[in-house]
């Protein structure tokens, strides 16, 4: 009896491990034989959150990462990462952009965690040398968020306040509040992405944690309305993004949505995508890997990013695949916070929260060598 | 130089030590040789713990890659029952661990079954054997059960009726067929070196 019922343990462990085995995922030798090693130290915290990374300039340009610190390097193929002195010291760096000739960033006390308000330098100038934008919509606050849209015509700043959240757009003279319409969001939401969509139906998009706003003017000021039309979120939207007249939103329920008219129609993953607890994967930002031809990748907050064949998040061109290989544990399981494709190098940077930042030389079709700089 | 002293009895050392096989074997040679070591029913523990080599890895055209491993370590635990003084069928729970270029870590853990035959040279045992089961296979967040063939030898020293030491050689075959995608199935080629400890009782 005793015996019987350590077989049935056994055989009842068995069956629990061959469950484990996802026909999703290759299988293990042959993952092993295609691995890569992963160490091209650039000099790079390896444990670093990044915020936020750009590319200033083509070929021969500089990219900037802003990681608490503020790191620089050209684009050769052996550079490494070096400081770059904050305009304060001991200030940090949570968030940039470049905007012109001139890169944007947003630096907050390590001290206190105050934010220290918006500052631009010239990044062809070395060492960096730091201009406090002097609004004071943008001066002596923290800086949430900052994005260039409309090819780089319009700077947008979103802010933090006493608690209240702000945005504020800069046509290149100087910085105004946005205009809300009849329902407002609320203050203590912070602003996180925003978009101008100009081709199909020229319109601005603008996340505020669950909610969608939309500008239906492609000329600013206008009025900033609460869409009500089908993507949802159960706590925030995590990204937008727009490329040949189509937006795309992700949400932290596991779908994606795009739109190819403005918002009249929309498109989404037929269900939510679960990850391995069947929880919803909470998705975030989208970038567009050229070399990837047609495909669109939007990172997620702890599966890696996805990879959205053809860009058509209904799944008809293929499903959404998560990605790199699972050996690459570091992205496979990391929080993706920023994508930044660089065309001219044929190279993806994907920076992390906790996991450093990742580079990947695009080797063929979906396929990418990962390093970790 | 050594002092004379010293040198004289580092030589006088050396002598007793090229003696030691001769006394151990005029030792031998007044124990009385059994004729049979094991019978029916006797059952033996044994431990093995060493070194796990990643050889190959093999497609099933043919081709042969790297197996991108590291040296690792590998440790067994087996259980058998004789059936004679020549045969023994027993079960044997292990385990490996190695690291990949990416230094994450590789962990088998084969279940098997195995038959031996036990050629015997007093004071000296020499097990051929084959172990045939499961293998359980874990790597980051891929698992699978695939199949496992052993085939080995070991050479034992008995230090008595009960206890033997000695090394033990194992390769492991571990096809790992894809039915999903078949060109990413891969068998794989390995090798377990490790010191070994026999209880018979």
């Amino acid at each position: 009896m005793k015996n019987k019922a350590m077989l049935m343990s056994l055989l009842g462990a068995l069956l629990a491990l061959t469950s484990c085995r996802d026909l999703t995922l290759p299988p293990v030798f042959y993952t092993l034989e295609k691995e890569q090693p992963l160490e091209d130290d650039r000099a790079f915290p390896d444990i670093a959150t990044v915020h936020r990374i750009v590319k200033v300039g083509g070929a021969g340009g500089r990219y900037f990462a802003a990681a608490s610190k503020l790191y620089t390097r050209t684009d050769g193929p052996s550079e490494n990462w070096t400081v770059v002195s904050p305009p304060v010291p001991g200030a940090m760096c949570n968030t940039l952009e470049v905007f012109g000739a001139f890169i944007y960033a947003g630096f907050f006390l390590s001290s206190s965690g105050d934010g220290i308000g918006l500052w631009s330098a010239d990044p062809t100038i070395l060492p960096i040398v730091w201009y406090q934008e002097p609004d004071p919509d943008v001066k002596g606050v923290e800086i949430v968020m900052i994005r260039t849209v409309g090819a780089g015509a319009l700077l947008f700043v979103s802010t933090r306040s006493s608690n209240a959240n702000a945005l504020f757009y800069n046509n290149g003279l100087n910085f105004d509040p946005i205009n809300w319409g009849a329902t407002p969001p609320p203050t203590d939401i912070p602003i996180t992405d925003v978009i101008i969509d100009t081709e199909a139906s020229p319109s601005h998009w603008v996340i505020v944690g669950p909610y969608l706003y939309r500008n239906a003017l492609a000329v600013l000021p206008g009025t900033f309305d609460r869409y009500s039309g089908t993507p949802s979120a159960i706590r925030t939207f995590g990204g937008l993004f727009e490329t040949g007249g189509t937006v795309y939103v992700s949400s932290d329920n596991g779908q994606l949505f795009s739109t190819p008219d403005g918002g009249t129609s929309w498109a989404k993953t037929p269900s939510a995508i679960l990850d391995d607890t069947d929880d919803p994967i909470p998705f975030a930002s989208f970038t567009l890997p050229a070399s990837d031809a047609l495909a669109v990748y939007v990172g997620t907050r702890g599966n890696g990013y996805y990879r959205i064949p053809g860009g058509d998040v209904t799944g008809s061109s293929g499903t959404p695949v998560r990605s790199p290989a699972y050996n690459i544990s570091a992205l496979y399981n990391g929080a993706i916070n920023c994508l930044l494709y660089d065309a001219g190098q044929s190279r993806l940077f994907l920076g992390t929260a906790g996991s450093g930042l990742w580079r990947g030389d695009h080797v063929s079709g979906s396929e990418w060598l990962w390093k970790q700089e | 130089m050594l002092p004379n002293k010293r040198r004289r009895t580092a030589a006088l050392f050396a002598i007793v030590l090229l003696a030691c096989p001769g006394l151990v074997f005029a030792q031998e040679e007044e124990r009385p040789v059994p004729l049979s070591v094991y019978t029916l029913g006797q059952q033996t523990f044994v431990l093995n713990l060493g070194l796990f080599i990643p050889l190959f890895l093999q497609d099933f055209d043919g081709a042969v890659s790297d197996t991108n491993l590291s040296l690792g370590g590998a440790g067994s635990l087996q259980w058998g029952i004789h059936l004679d003084n020549h045969w023994l069928v027993g079960v044997e729970v292990g385990g490996i661990f190695s690291k990949s270029l990416q230094e994450n870590i590789l962990y088998m853990l084969p279940i098997t079954v195995k038959g031996a035959y036990i050629f015997h040279a007093y004071p000296f045992e020499f097990p051929v054997f084959l172990g045939a089961g499961m293998d359980i296979v874990k790597y980051r967040d891929q698992s699978h059960i695939d199949f496992i063939l052993k085939p080995g030898f070991s050479s034992l020293w008995k230090y008595n009726v009960s206890w033997g030491f000695g090394l033990n050689v194992v390769y492991w075959w571990v096809p790992q067929p894809w039915a999903e995608v078949p060109n990413e199935g891969r068998m794989g080629n390995f090798l377990e070196v490790s010191a070994t400890a026999q209880y018979s009782f």
